[in-house]
């Protein structure tokens, strides 16, 4: 799960991406996740973006159920392009399942979602550009002291210390902030974020929440497209917009596809947890996906 | 629009990233790649729109004036490669060529 | 030359008095403090910390902007300025660029009127010690993170400034100013102010500007003109020559006074300013800015305009000039002391030393120097034991049997005796050798040392006369 920019405090977080970064739980049940967060969530004196809103009011809220609920099916996810027939199953399946616990299916739209991963692949290798200069060997970490002066220092430990993936990020952030592409890269990608958002914000006003497959394809092999950085990239076009908006969002299984697990995505309004927690926990219940996957009790160890 | 080797090497000097053998074409041919579909932004008419840099509102807050404690000289220095005398040591510093 | 007339802009980086650093609790190191021992996990940029902004320094810094007559926005916001460098932990400082806490001021040094461009507030870098002194010949260098996260105010004048007199004063104006609102100690001399002029030169009567460059290294107020002085002149002789001013940062060497290139152009850096992400654009708040301004001070100026109407120009360009003095000053006047004395005794006794004492201790001083019962020797001493005891003038001079004899008859004897004891210096005054006078006057000191010189002296003009 990944509350709303803000709910949890990013102290302490090695920062990737300033703008967008939100530390969330990984949990065995929306049971477990909805407690975890409850602990995690709330203003940090040392985190001047940390909020103590409210909204979460999840342990009381989140067996509701989603009797009258309205979700949205944006048009523009559901048929993403290069979606695998397998995901689409998956999908209509859970849509079945949550019309059948009493909520109301609408069609919603989010017109830029075609420009979503490019304005977050300039936004996020930005801030990550500058996020990572503190890795110079200086005060911590891998160093080449024996380097003749500091820019080759700074060269030759950032060269070495750095993965490819991390490299690729810093080399087009730095690009897209450098002088003469600020304009036509990042500004332009901050405008369209604006879109992105109000796209989120008209929604919001005919549904409750938003639902969708979580990836348009199961999980590819490690290393499999590293030479093809873009198609990787593309596998997270259905997070990507819920991320730049700062919306919280949850993952839940739905089934498989090629015996490889298919996400359903729940993304709610800024603040919106307890809606998010509770739309997920009623398909965990009505799909009975929980009795397969969840401890014994939420939080308790096997003993 | 594609990036020239000239612009990578610029480019990964500001960034203080260390080029290798191939490391030139890689970046030239990734980035570009990478560009190309990001180059899609300028379909978006964005006339009036304000950028965001912050999607969420929060109120500005800020810390009061009270000194909280530091580090010791030996914490602060525990990580580093290379010390002398209490302070971190760097190699030269070249300003000119 | 002769025919150049000189164009400086001023950018003057102050210190706000605060307790803590810019966006971490580390407390503000003293001078000398060890190396590396007031930082903490974020002014020493390790992974995961985060800046929070220090309400202290966002008020010294929107204090300065009313000072000067600036406005200031609705919001403001923070940006990061991207360079790596060892004295700067996080490869970026965070700073202000296109949205600045004030805009649009105006400081006016003598009658000359200087706007204010902006005025903003950033981070302080660390220091760099190089070993064998000098950066370019060193072989590696040593980093001090004590003043890394240190506040800076950043002041920018537009270039209206025409001469190093004219750039001095305006710095020293902008030091009692700050002073004045309690914004800064500003002290050049520890770096709590620091001035770089950017200085062109052009030919009288055209409009065009020259290209400018800017000197940095300097370190008071004498510095900073003769930096200029040097660079004017520099800069004249390539002109004159058939030369082309490159721009550039220049150092100011103050054992060999001159500035010399500081940083080549091989390598342009290209900052990549953008929003700071981990701090939300600041609100502020029309109340605070409005509590803020009402708290102001009198202004300097406006305070010296008053202080000519008792004092001569002298004595208020240098009680006008610090707060401390002027405030001493008016407060005592208000307690009875005798204007004029009391502002040549805070200009000659208070002013070189910095020694303060209550105003109402120095108008009960100045009463009785006034009235003959101390001299001016005593009163001295006096002060000084008041400065350090912080007994009032009264107590210390009964104590010390300082009060002075003036009583009329008891003199008159005492004259009389002096004069039938030095018959030959009384008989050499009757004929015209007027200086004898001070023979008798010794003699009449050394018998009762504490006789009210002035009137013993009155006392024996008249029965010699
Ligand atoms: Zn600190």
């Amino acid at each position: 799960m990944k509350p709303t920019y803000g709910r949890v405090s990013r102290y302490g977080l090695i920062a990737f991406a300033s703008s967008l970064d939100q530390i969330g739980p990984f949990a065995r049940s929306v049971d477990d996740a909805a407690i975890t967060l409850s602990l995690m969530a709330g203003f940090d004196p040392l985190d001047a973006t940390s909020s103590d809103r409210p909204g979460l009011e999840v342990l009381n809220n989140s067996a509701g159920g989603v009797k009258g609920m309205r979700l949205g099916v944006p048009r523009e996810y559901y048929d993403v392009k290069g979606i695998e027939p397998g995901v689409k199953a998956a999908i209509d399946a859970a849509l079945f399942i949550l019309r059948n616990a009493g909520a109301e299916i609408v069609d919603v739209s989010l017109p830029h979602t075609d420009y979503g991963l490019a304005a977050y692949y300039i936004i996020a290798p930005a801030e990550c550009s500058s996020n990572l200069a503190r890795f110079d060997g200086v005060r911590y970490g891998l160093a080449e002291v024996d380097a003749a002066n500091i820019t080759d220092e700074y060269l030759q430990t950032r060269r070495k210390g750095f993965g490819t993936e991390v490299r690729r990020r810093v080399m087009l952030g730095t690009y897209a902030l450098s002088s003469g592409y600020y304009d036509a890269y990042y500004l332009k990608a901050q405008k369209v974020r604006t879109l992105i958002k109000r796209d989120f914000d008209e929604a919001f006003k005919k549904c409750d929440a938003i639902v969708s497959a979580t990836s348009p394809t199961v999980a590819f092999p490690i290393g499999s497209k590293t030479q093809d950085p873009l198609s990787m990239y593309l596998c997270d076009v259905l997070t990507l917009g819920g991320n730049l908006a700062g919306l919280p969002g949850i993952s839940v299984p739905c089934g498989t596809s090629d015996g490889l697990p298919v996400g359903l995505q729940v993304l709610g309004p800024q603040w919106g947890e307890s809606v998010v927690l509770r739309v997920a926990r009623a398909y965990e219940e009505a799909s009975e996906i929980r009795t397969g996957v969840a401890s014994p009790s939420p939080l308790q160890g096997r003993g | 629009m594609p990036l020239s080797k000239d612009e990578v090497r610029h480019v990964a000097m500001l960034a203080r990233l260390g080029l290798e053998a191939g490391d030139v074409e890689f970046y030239a041919d990734q980035l570009s790649g990478i560009l190309a579909h990001i180059d899609r932004l300028q379909q978006v008419d964005t006339e009036h729109i304000a950028p965001t840099a912050q999607v969420v509102e929060i109120a500005s807050r800020l810390r009061e004036d009270e000194p909280r404690p530091s580090l010791t000289q030996e914490e602060a220095l525990a990580n580093a490669s290379a010390t002398v005398d209490g302070f971190f040591r760097v190699p030269a510093i070249q300003e000119e060529t | 030359m002769g025919s150049w007339e000189v164009v400086i802009g001023m950018e003057v980086h102050v210190q706000p008095k605060t307790k803590t650093k810019m966006f971490c609790g580390c407390a503000v190191a003293p001078l000398n403090a060890a190396p590396n021992t007031y930082v903490c996990e974020v002014c020493l940029g390790l992974p995961g910390v985060l800046p929070v902004p220090n309400r202290a320094a966002v008020e010294a810094c929107l204090k300065t902007a009313l000072a000067l007559n600036c406005d200031i926005p609705r919001h403001t916001k923070f940006d990061r300025k991207n360079y790596m460098y060892p004295d700067l932990p996080k490869g970026y400082q965070i700073s202000q660029y296109d949205l600045p806490m004030s805009v649009n001021g105006l400081l006016e040094v003598g009658s000359r009127k200087v706007r204010i461009r902006r005025v903003h507030l950033e981070e302080d870098t660390g220091k760099l010690i190089h070993a064998g002194d000098q950066l370019h010949k060193a072989w590696e260098s040593y980093v001090d993170l004590n003043r890394a996260g240190v506040p800076l105010m950043e002041i920018v004048s537009e270039p209206d400034l025409r001469s190093a007199d004219e750039a001095r004063d305006y710095a020293m104006e902008l030091r009692t100013l700050l002073r004045a609102i309690g914004a800064s100690e500003a002290d050049m001399e520890k770096g709590q102010l620091r001035a770089e002029p950017n200085i062109s030169i052009r030919r009288a009567g055209t409009e065009q500007l020259g290209v400018k460059t800017e000197l940095k290294n300097i370190n008071s107020f004498r510095a900073l003109h003769r930096a200029i002085l040097y660079e004017v002149d520099r800069q004249a002789k390539v002109l004159e020559s058939g030369g082309a001013v490159e721009q550039e940062t220049r150092g100011w060497s103050e054992p060999e006074q001159r500035t010399f290139p500081q940083r080549s152009k091989e390598y342009a850096e290209d900052y990549r300013y953008f929003p700071e992400p981990d701090i939300p654009p600041l609100e502020l708040d029309r109340a605070w800015i409005e509590d803020l301004r009402r708290g102001l001070p009198e202004m300097p100026s406006v305070r010296r305009a008053r202080l000519l109407e008792q004092l001569p120009a002298a004595q208020v360009a240098v009680i006008g000039a610090d707060k401390d003095l002027a405030d001493l000053y008016e407060t005592a006047v208000a307690n009875g002391a005798p204007a004029l004395p009391t502002a040549n005794w805070i200009v000659n006794e208070v002013a070189p030393t910095g020694k303060l004492v209550s105003p109402r201790s120095l108008a009960e001083l100045m009463k009785l120097l006034q009235g003959g019962a101390v001299t001016r020797d005593q009163a001295r001493e006096v002060y000084l034991e008041s400065v350090e005891t912080g007994r009032t003038p009264a107590e210390i001079v009964a104590e010390h049997g300082y009060a002075q004899l003036s009583d009329e008859s008891e003199l008159r004897v005492l004259a009389e005796a002096v004069i039938d004891a030095n018959p030959k210096a009384a008989a050499d005054y009757r004929s015209g050798k007027k200086q004898a006078m001070q023979a008798l006057m010794a003699e009449l000191r050394k018998r009762a040392p504490h006789a009210n010189p002035k009137v013993a002296n009155e006392l024996l003009l008249k029965l010699l006369g």
